[in-house]
């Protein structure tokens, strides 16, 4: 599955807000275990991706994982040595606003040092702190 | 579910900034509210609660609520929510649900599985949990905490259902009956995840369809369909043979003749 969306109405977008905390996705919802955010920040495909990758190989096709975050906002950015003006940039990547307290990713169906260990494995890909929570409190 | 007991006092504190300075001095706003009576708001002891909840195994609680000046002794309530801070997990507010020992109610009640799932152990399979939490209906003092089922005996691809569920005496399981509840999948195999990786490294930012774009062409496509449509019409019509003889673009074309260049 490409982590980027199918149709969109609008190519280039606005640069939004990313205050507050996330109030919607904050809890875990499908697996035993989740990888919270702790902070905000825009979360780009190939970050996504690589921390998808590195649950993958750890967990060795036992298991289950869910990816909680998906890049609906693309970004733009102006060519290198660009005088200013002339319209917005090009196209550059799609992003996720991630917010504190939004669940990242969820593992079901391996112990718990295996999902422990995938996640801060995961946890290394991505530009954020975030914290290792389970389903019933017991992390 | 058994009763544990909980103190409580009145709160006049109310709002914001109310509930914040009643959290920063070590207590939890409260609510009871229920069929007989009218809502009331509450305070009780932060550490008093958190106890009571990590000493259960669920946030279904059956309290016996001892309210300060309050006429009657104590209340018969459940815990009917429970909010916590979305970072730190600290308790913001609890919401109590007044009962009567002699009238049924109605909770979520969390599902817990024990044993080693057969087609876990040997097929490789994982166990899905599609059901963290199911409907029940009873006596308060006949609810139970959380059910638990055997899943030792469940092979790849099946699956146990609400309606094979034995609910605890005096109590009924609510919904669909044949709603699965855990089931056990089959293990992915190395084409699939193949696949999808190979999925994923194919796409690329510029690559995202517009749906603007995509009703424009629609609209110019279904421009000349339906000319072609009017015309078919009447095709005997005086009109449509004289729109049918004369080219569209003759007259337009006469009028928005381009001015000559001045010299």
């Amino acid at each position: 599955m490409p982590l980027i969306p199918e149709r969109v109405k609008y190519r280039k977008m606005h640069r939004g807000s990313r205050a507050g905390m996330a109030t919607r996705g904050h809890t875990v919802a499908f697996g035993e275990y989740g990888l919270m955010a702790m902070e905000r920040c825009w979360l780009d495909t190939k970050q996504i991706e690589a921390a998808r990758v590195a649950i993958a190989r750890n967990m060795k096709r036992h298991g289950k994982m869910w990816i909680r975050i998906f890049p609906q906002k693309s970004f733009t950015k102006k060519p290198l040595e660009t005088r200013m003006g002339k319209g917005k940039g090009p196209l550059e990547s799609w992003v996720a606003v991630i917010r504190p307290a939004n669940i990242l990713f969820e593992v079901d169906g391996v112990t718990e040092a295996i999902a422990r260990e995938s996640l801060r494995l995961a946890a290394t890909k991505l530009p954020i702190r975030t914290k290792f929570i389970a389903r019933h409190g017991l992390a | 579910m058994k009763t544990v007991a909980l103190n409580a006092f009145p709160r006049v504190a109310q709002r914001r900034a109310g509930a914040k300075a009643l959290r920063a001095k070590g207590w939890v706003p409260a609510v009871i509210y229920g069929r007989q009576t009218q809502a009331q708001n509450l305070e009780i002891d932060t550490k008093q609660m958190e106890d009571l909840i990590h000493h259960s195994a669920s946030e279904n609680l059956l309290v016996d609520l001892a309210l300060k000046d309050d006429a009657r002794p104590s209340r018969l309530a459940l815990v009917q929510e429970i909010q916590h801070h979305p970072l730190s997990g600290k308790l913001l507010h609890v919401d109590f649900h007044e009962v009567a020992q002699d009238e049924k109610v109605t909770i979520q009640v969390p599902v817990e599985t024990t044993g080693e799932a057969a087609g876990v152990k040997t097929g490789g399979g994982v166990l899905e949990h599609v059901l963290f939490r199911i409907k029940v209906r009873g006596l308060p003092k006949d609810l139970p905490e959380f059910i638990t089922i055997d899943v030792t005996n469940l092979n790849l691809g099946e699956a146990i259902h609400i309606g094979e569920i034995q609910p605890p005496p005096g109590v009924e399981i609510l919904g669909d009956k044949h709603i699965p509840i855990v089931a056990v999948a089959a293990p992915r195999t190395e084409e699939e995840e193949a696949a999808e990786a190979a999925e994923a490294a194919a796409a690329a930012p510029g690559e995202v369809e517009m749906i603007k774009e995509k009703k424009e062409e629609g609209e110019e496509a279904a421009a000349p369909a339906k000319g072609a449509a009017k015309g078919a019409e009447k095709p005997g019509g005086e009109k449509g043979a004289k729109g049918a003889e004369k080219p569209v673009g003759d007259k337009g074309a006469a009028e928005k003749k381009p001015a000559e260049k001045k010299k």
